[in-house]
């Protein structure tokens, strides 16, 4: 059930928050949060009942063991509570690296020592990477003692609530569990909030279902025949991916966001508007803002951090992200990619020291571009085929070849409505929504969702407007793909 | 963490709760405008079984007598079998379209029409293959189309189970609306289906099930064949007036209309791997060549192209099974005005097709099969026409439409 469907629309999303407001209003301190969490354990089934067994495990686990760690530091028994961190985030590893890594793992040593390894069929449970470590901040910060003692319904709520469960943002446990109590709530303007949420939520919605898949046709197709593109073609396919993947997570981020909002709950924002980065730095702070902190707070300072001498830094930052590469997917083209964005961090760290400032712009350009080019690897099947695509775009000699990607007849078909309502015929509404999507999609790479929506004055035409934005992504809700981001 | 960024908390005086309410309500009205035009269509699109599967479906038929005339795809192959395990009949008709006008109310054993569900030899054994593990009938006729035996022939490529009927798409929900404002679905139509399940129309007194059921009536009988009331009733003109659709196509060779000089002998191995799958399990099969219009008979013969078929009809009547040919309509006898189209009759011709099978002595007890009394009535009642109009309760209109503008006297 995804966020844009039907059936995650018009039944399990009112349906839950009837239950949730109407628990609210009876002013019971656990029953929203049991309805919140019934309503979580309900959208994961729905996803993969087969392994719900699999969440509950890690649940208990990192539960249980985090209690652990609280109990043993406030007896003051550090070594004792280190020792039991290490355990659980070990177990947390071992549960992520069999799933995720195994048949890489498997198919490495064959090709490097030969042998034949019969790979095995694992299917990769839905939102481990994400809930994995959303624990594994949870047992660090408990043995920090930046956590306090919870109940195991709030716990499980923490890492199961559904608006961020399958695909992020990664929340913090000190952030989330005291929003989910009755003080918290009872404090919230609900209609402002919900005003909000339902903004954030509804353009999070049309930059996935109008702009993200749309671009999935042609990235796809770019893809398909990356032996064979000329340089206009390689670098529309790089720039489509590009977009297609930050219009695509960034959505579904709007969404999980609107939604908990609704919810009178806060998540944390995960974009600020990452194509403006201007150098690799600002990039890693706008860019899968959760994430990156994971990263610097649990892996980049833990191994020293810059704490420990220039080479350690460039060390430290190299590492942390050759495996941020590696938490995205198992496999060669994520590694490069983590490489590479480490590389270009370590070239910033030289080059800042050099004090020679470019001009904005400039930066904004260098930086997109970077990134642009790293993508490729990211979204590559294979080394060969991000070659492949690498160099169709520096290939000079096809510069005067014409695009066969970029067809008016391809970019219509996305945007057309099923059928011939004779009122509206399918063209002119294609054009027109092929126009505002675009006009969003420049709007809203350069402006966050969040910050757009309390410019917008609630009223009447702004009622009709969303209005208007609502059916139009409802007519295409059928058509739409699964978030990219679910693949991680 | 430090530095996290989150959303704003704002705090609301009493004037912007009002701005807040205002947005709520044309919001909400808004979507809910739109949600009840969806629901009304999901209403209208489920009390028409467009969501149904094809068990509810052929239940809801045979219980009462309801034509199924589908809106959205249908996948014959799985209807038709469907048909046959709940009916177990002795006597299966197999085929394409061609097959469709043979009815159980003129075979005295239990029968189905499962026309549609072979579309080409392989969709065919398939389907037979199938059939068996569920039910073997007595005896399968088999409709064979003159173009299967042809090399040019684009092939065909069976869809069995490729698409989910139950889906919801927006699609089907904005069809209902799409055909209101082509004027081909009124909106009391809609309306009274949708809110009163209100399943007939003014063409006919049969319940119907599907779009084009409701709409026109056209569509498949409880036992699988068809009624082809948009023509014959309606009097719809866009199918192949005077069969200028068919000339168009013998003219240039196209569709089902591609030259040939020869039989393609693949196909006659096909046609070999079928009569031992039947033999096999002890079941009669006998096949049949549809008739063509007598006018299009004449435009391929003056053409050099279809000597094919000459060769086919040869090879066919010297096999060891019984064939019946039948693509010469004036054998039969058939007029052009009894046809739909350049090569689908009607009723009335299959009707007596049945006839001239029964008094043939290639087939010993197949008179006994044939509900010989009643179709020498209807013929005598109807020759000439398209539609079987012998049970008058399910049929107000009296006269049938000439579609074809041959200028037919109708009965």
């Amino acid at each position: 059930m995804l966020f844009n469907s039907y059936q995650f629309l018009f039944m399990f999303l009112p349906a839950q928050l009837l239950l949730y407001y109407s628990a609210l209003k009876i002013q019971r301190n656990s029953l929203p949060v049991l309805i919140l969490l019934v309503a979580s354990i309900m959208f994961y089934s729905f996803w993969q009942f087969s392994y719900l067994y699999l969440l509950f495990a890690s649940i208990m686990w990192n539960f249980l063991l985090g209690q652990s760690i609280l109990y043993l530091r406030e007896k003051n028994k550090i070594q004792y509570a280190l020792r039991v961190l290490f355990i659980a985030v070990a177990g947390n590893l071992i549960l992520l690296g069999y799933f995720k890594y195994t048949n890489f793992a498997l198919n490495n040593i064959q090709k490097l020592f030969g042998i034949h390894m019969e790979t095995i069929e694992i299917v990769l449970p839905l939102g481990i990477s994400f809930y994995t470590f959303t624990q594994i901040a949870y047992l660090v910060d408990a043995y920090r003692d930046k956590v306090k003692h919870s109940s195991l319904a709030k716990y499980m709520l923490f890492v199961t609530y559904f608006p961020h469960l399958i695909a992020g943002p990664i929340l913090h446990h000190k952030e989330m569990i005291s929003q989910f109590s009755w003080d918290h709530l009872r404090k919230q303007e609900v209609i402002s909030n919900i005003y909000i949420g339902t903004i954030i939520f509804i353009l999070g919605l049309f930059k996935k279902v109008n702009i993200a898949d749309p671009l999935a046709s042609i990235v796809n197709a770019g893809y398909a025949s990356a032996a064979n593109l000329s340089l206009i073609d390689g670098w529309i396919t790089s720039l489509s991916y590009t977009f297609q993947l930050f219009f695509d997570f960034s959505g579904y981020s709007d969404m999980a966001v609107g939604l908990a909002l609704i919810m009178q709950i806060r998540l944390p924002i995960n974009f600020n508007s990452p194509y403006l980065a201007i150098n690799i730095q600002d990039f890693w702070r706008r860019w899968h803002i959760t994430l990156s902190k994971f990263l610097r707070d649990y892996l980049y300072i833990p191994l020293g951090g810059s704490k420990k001498g220039e080479l350690i830094t460039l060390r430290n930052l190299f590492l942390t992200f050759i495996l941020g590469g590696l938490w995205h997917g198992a496999g060669w083209t994520f590694i490069i990619w983590g490489a590479l964005h480490g590389m270009a961090l370590i070239i910033h760290r030289f080059w800042s020291k050099l004090k020679i400032s470019l001009n904005k712009w400039a930066a904004i350009t260098l930086t997109f571009l970077f990134v642009n080019i790293t993508w490729v690897y990211f979204r590559a099947d294979s080394i060969k085929q991000s070659h492949q695509i690498l160099k169709s775009m520096f290939n000079f000699k096809t510069i005067d070849q014409p695009s066969v990607l970029l067809s008016f007849s391809r970019i219509i078909e996305q945007f057309k409505i099923p059928g011939q309502i004779s009122f509206v015929s399918s063209l002119e509404y294609a054009i027109g929504s092929a126009i505002f999507a675009g006009l969003f999609a420049v709007y809203f790479t350069c402006n966050n969702v969040d910050t757009t929506a309390y410019k917008i004055r609630p009223g009447f035409f702004s009622g009709l407007a969303f209005a208007m934005l609502t059916i139009t992504v409802l007519l295409k809700l059928n058509h739409t793909t699964q978030f990219l981001y679910f693949n991680f | 963490m430090n530095n996290t960024l989150f959303i704003t908390e704002t705090y609301v005086n009493n004037r912007e709760k009002e701005n807040y309410k205002h947005f709520f309500f044309v919001y909400c009205s808004c979507i809910l405008v739109v949600l009840l035009l969806v629901l009304l269509s999901l209403l209208f699109l489920w009390r028409l079984h467009e969501f149904s599967s094809y068990d509810q479906i052929v239940s809801y038929q045979i219980k009462n007598n309801a034509i199924y005339g589908p809106g959205t795809i249908v996948d014959y192959f799985e209807y038709k079998l469907k048909i046959i395990e709940k009916i177990k009949p002795k006597t299966v008709v197999l085929g394409s379209s061609r097959a469709l006008g043979f009815q159980s109310a003129y075979i005295n054993t239990n029968f189905v029409n499962a026309g549609l569900a072979m579309r080409s030899f392989d969709e065919g054994t398939l389907f037979i293959e199938e059939m068996l593990k569920h039910h073997i009938p007595e005896r399968i006729i088999i409709t064979l189309d003159f173009w299967w035996f042809n090399e040019a022939t684009p092939p065909y490529t069976p869809t069995y189970k490729q698409f989910d009927k139950s889906s919801i798409s927006s699609e089907k929900i904005l069809l209902p609306y799409q055909l209101i404002a082509e004027k081909k679905l009124s909106l009391n139509q809609f309306l009274a289906m949708a809110l009163f399940a209100h399943n007939r129309n003014s063409l006919t007194n049969y319940q119907n099930i599907g779009i084009i059921g409701l709409i026109s009536s056209n569509g498949n009988r409880a036992d699988g064949s068809m009624l082809y009331a948009k023509y014959a009733l309606e009097g719809c003109t866009d199918l192949d007036p005077k069969f200028s659709h068919t000339a168009e196509m013998i003219n240039k060779g196209t569709g089902n209309y591609q030259y040939g000089r020869h039989i393609y002998t693949p196909s006659l191995k096909k046609l070999e791997n079928i009569i031992q799958i039947c033999n096999k399990k002890n079941i009669k099969v006998y096949f049949v060549i549809p008739p063509i219009a007598p006018a299009v008979k004449k435009m391929m013969i003056s053409s050099p192209n279809y000597h094919y078929i000459d060769e086919l009809r040869a090879y066919l009547n010297h096999l060891d099974v019984p064939v019946f040919d039948f693509h010469d309509a004036s054998k039969i006898p058939a007029t052009d005005c009894e046809f739909i189209d350049g090569y689908h009759s009607g009723d009335i011709t299959y009707i007596k097709m049945l006839l001239k099978m029964a008094e043939s002595s290639k087939i010993k007890d197949f008179s006994s099969i044939v509900n010989i009394t009643k179709a020498k009535e209807t013929v005598r009642k109807f020759d000439g026409n398209i539609i079987d109009r012998s049970d008058s309760q399910y049929f107000p209109q009296q006269l049938e439409k000439d579609f074809l503008l041959l200028g037919c006297q109708k009965k």
